[in-house]
């Protein structure tokens, strides 16, 4: 009972944490039209660049915020210096071009760091349980990541619901030729998508580097897991994206942990069902 | 469009020439490098029906690849001994093919970015099959027996041997793609791939002519598994991955997807490059990237001409 | 003469719109019915609906009597609803006569002939070519269908529509972006296409529709505002002030 309870906690946080990764993806397709298979990638950078300040400032606290700062001006980097140029090309050439991005990030990764595995400490003021039931506790430091992902998914909500360029951003997801109609200038709107969407990749990287190591090619696991939530979500769509990660999470976590050998193939057979029934995905409106 | 040109027939044949010729004069390794280079070839032209002909990214290629490949191992279990290769080829077809048709009618309700992520996730999906389940017997890969050939084969003969086979299944998967292309089916492929929304309105019945290109495409991956499986005789989870997909599309990419013998060029392409890569330096994936920088960049029309 | 296409009370909403509201009317083999409209009247809405390409909020669409309402637009197409588009959309890295030549096979060929060579098929060819012959581009069948001008590449629209064999003629503004010289030989066609056919045509220019047309429904707002001869409509004081205005010779 308690250990079921502790899955479901655990689910309930890594789906969150796939929210953050798979929210960027779906707004970058939807928004800029651009595929991005080196998504993954922003994922396995933001880990590293946890263990990197960890080990340099001696504290995790430092980590997260590095994540978001950094994301946010590698993503502009990476906007303006390449994917801009990649909008107009076929699916195909964006395909082969990101996927030459992740065999770039992780060659950088091998040639600055090394190939080894890495453990980030938790932070000691959380490394502690909080008693849940009579029986039960559960990590400190993974409620505070739940607590962290939430605090993000209602402010992405807010502000993307309640303010002028989040709505703008809405409306392109549904119709890219909208900015241009709204008199909004398209290029302000790819590159503030692109970086949220980057700095949320790589914040997720770090919340995760203390929950498992950090390791090359970690990035790949959750890219496929974020297709699959954008797939079961449905194109552009937050709160698709939101539900449909905390479905993933729960069904990857609990499914490693009572029939490991089927939990990824109960992930895909998921999708394959929504296609079934949903082609355009569980929570789009058609 | 993907057209077979006269030109490339005959760079074909005048190549196909050269690589039979090679028992005569190349070293035992040179002749497995080029078995690696045919069966790659088989692999990125079975794509290519899809990319080239019905305009079609799919990344759960590698699947049917590998399921191809590990058809030869399950068989080998199931029947408690190496089976004849006039089983095993059919066999590793049609289950591939057969794979294809269960994911194609899923997959093909998807368009575009969809139909990529849902072609990943699907195959993924035979990845973990391998990697997670006993089925594939062990995730660091098995040894197989090989498919017995139809005579005997010393050690010392299996290189030339494996290279003529090899060459026999493509240059048959060539010929049959060739004819097939010419055909009404072909021609539809081609009008999907430049306009899906007209063949629709038109009345063709674009899913199901999609549906029989991507179980074609599959069994044929699957027939390039099981050769894969017979030359190495050593499977493993790692043919599904989805990354050997984005390689077989950087192939297609490579040679030129305007042309039918684009894909045989751009395999034989990367592996040179990454034969000889390592003598500039060790940093495979550096090499790796800078192709694909090359050859979408670059190179737009890829090794064989015209992109359109 | 017995009814061929017939639509009973379409509508379509999209979200809080109603782009077409109650529409009804009948295709007739042997007339060219033309619909004309304001921009936003929902002309290309209902063309879309009769095509299958959208459906509709309610009501029905019949052919000869058959419910097709649910067939989507493949399937019309081989029960012999041809159409083209308002904004030209053809193979334009094919040849015109390849561009034909699918229309055709897509009518003419089954399934399991599917295999059969191409270049040696003739059915589908000698359709095509009939077609192209029909619309005035036989002599550029070998040419890139992008290489075509603006007024052949329409031209194309309609012998891809021809190719499919078709009983009914979907035309939405044929003569979009074309000047009155071009325009001429496609009005001259419309016109002995509907001898044949049961021809809807959705048309902006008011004196090709006034010369070419049996019968004329006007749209405004989704609503069909009156229907009627041409030379009914043209009388219709409720026509003449809710669309044509000063137009109206």
């Amino acid at each position: 009972m308690t250990t079921l309870l502790a899955q479901l906690l655990n689910g309930v946080q890594y789906g969150l944490l796939l929210f953050l990764i798979s929210s960027g993806l779906t707004l970058i397709f939807g928004v800029m039209g651009v595929i991005n298979l080196a998504h993954g990638s922003l994922f396995m950078i933001g880990a590293y660049l946890a263990y990197i300040v960890a080990g340099f400032t001696g504290s995790f606290w430092l980590a997260p915020p590095a994540a978001i700062v950094g994301g946010l001006l590698f993503g502009a980097l990476l906007e303006t210096g390449l994917f801009r140029r990649f909008r107009d090309r076929e699916h195909l050439d964006q395909v082969l071009l990101t996927f030459a991005l992740i065999l770039i990030f992780e060659e950088a990764r091998s040639i600055l760091i090394d190939n080894q595995f890495h453990s980030v400490a938790v932070p000691a003021l959380l490394d502690f349980s909080v008693p849940i039931t009579g029986s039960f506790a559960y990590s400190a430091y993974r409620l505070a990541v739940l607590g962290v992902c939430l605090l993000v998914a209602a402010l992405m909500v807010l502000f993307v619901e309640h303010t002028k360029i989040g709505s703008a951003i809405r409306a392109a997801a549904e119709n890219p030729e909208m900015v241009g109609l709204l008199g909004l200038d398209a290029r302000r709107i790819h590159i503030l998508v692109f970086s949220a969407g980057t700095a949320l990749a790589m914040l997720a990287g770090a919340l995760a580097a203390p929950l498992q190591s950090v390791y090359p090619n970690m990035g790949d696991g959750f890219l496929i897991l974020s297709f699959i939530v954008v797939v079961i979500g449905g194109l552009g769509s937050i709160a698709g994206a939101f539900w449909s990660a905390l479905l993933v999470g729960l069904i990857d976590t609990l499914g490693k942990a009572y029939v490991p050998q089927l939990a990824g193939i109960a992930v895909c057979a998921m999708m394959a069902l929504v296609l079934l029934v949903r082609p355009a995905g569980l929570f789009s409106k058609a | 469009m993907i057209t077979a040109t006269r030109r490339g027939n005959g760079l074909l044949a005048l190549a196909g020439l050269g690589v039979a010729s090679m028992p005569l004069w190349a070293s035992a390794y040179h002749m497995q490098l080029a078995s690696t280079a045919l069966i790659a070839s088989m692999f990125a032209l079975s794509l290519q029906l899809l990319v080239g002909g019905a305009g079609l990214v799919s990344l759960a290629h590698a699947g049917f690849f590998g399921l191809g490949a590990y058809s030869v191992y399950l068989l080998t279990q199931g029947l408690g001994g190496p089976p004849s290769v006039l089983l095993s080829l059919p066999v590793a077809a049609l289950a591939a093919g057969g794979a294809a048709l269960a994911i194609g009618p899923l997959a093909l309700r998807t368009k575009g970015f969809f139909f990529l992520m849902a072609t990943l996730a699907f195959g993924q999906m035979l990845f973990f099959l391998f990697h997670d389940t006993p089925l594939g017997g062990s995730l660091d890969g098995v040894f197989i027996q090989r498919p017995g050939l139809i005579w005997a084969v010393t050690k010392a003969q299996r290189p030339m041997v494996f290279l003529l086979l090899n060459l026999g299944v493509l240059g048959a998967m060539y010929a049959g793609l060739w004819l097939l292309m010419r055909t009404l089916f072909g021609h539809a492929l081609l009008g999907i791939r430049a306009n899906e929304h007209r063949m629709r309105a038109m009345g063709h019945d674009v899913q199901r002519l999609k549906l029989a290109a991507f179980a074609l495409a599959g069994a044929l991956a699957g027939m390039a598994g099981h050769m894969a499986a017979l030359t190495d005789a050593f499977v493993s989870p790692d043919l599904l991955g989805w990354h050997r997909s984005a390689e077989a599309l950087l192939m297609i990419v490579l040679g030129g997807i305007g042309a039918l013998h684009g894909p045989i060029l751009g395999a034989f392409a990367l592996t040179l490059i990454e034969e000889l890569g390592p003598l500039i330096t060790e940093r495979q994936r550096l090499i790796e990237g800078a192709v694909i920088l090359a050859a979408v960049l670059l190179l737009r029309n890829g090794l064989a001409g015209p992109r359109r | 003469m017995s009814a061929t296409l017939e639509a009973i009370g379409l509508s379509r909403r999209f979200g809080g719109l109603l782009a077409v509201s109650d529409v009804s009317l009948m295709l007739r083999v042997g007339q060219l019915h033309a619909v004309i409209g304001p921009n936003g009247a929902g002309k290309s809405t209902l063309v879309n609906l009769l095509a299958g390409e959208l459906p509709p909020t309610e009501g029905a669409i019949r052919l000869n009597n058959a419910d097709i309402t649910a067939f989507s637009a493949a399937q019309r197409a081989h029960a012999g609803i041809g159409r083209t588009f308002q904004r030209t959309n053809v193979m334009l890295a094919m040849t015109v006569l390849e561009n034909a030549r699918l229309a055709a096979q897509a009518a003419l060929v089954p399934n399991r002939s599917l295999l059969r060579r191409a270049a040696t098929t003739t059915a589908p060819i000698a359709a095509a070519q009939a077609a192209l012959r029909r619309v005035g581009l036989d002599g550029v069948g070998d040419q890139a269908a992008r290489t075509l001008s603006h007024g052949q590449q329409r031209a194309l629209e309609i012998a891809i529509a021809l190719a499919g064999q078709p009983t009914v003629l979907l035309l939405d503004e044929p003569l979009a972006g074309m000047g009155a010289e071009d325009g001429a030989p496609i009005a001259a066609l419309m016109r002995d296409l509907a001898r044949e056919h049961a021809v809807l045509l959705v048309e902006h220019d008011m004196d090709v529709v006034f010369t070419v047309a049996d019968i004329v429904t006007v749209m405004v707002d989704g609503r069909v505002l009156a229907h009627g001869t041409p030379a009914e409509i043209r009388a219709s004081a409720a026509v003449r002030d809710a669309y044509l205005g000063h137009e109206v010779p």
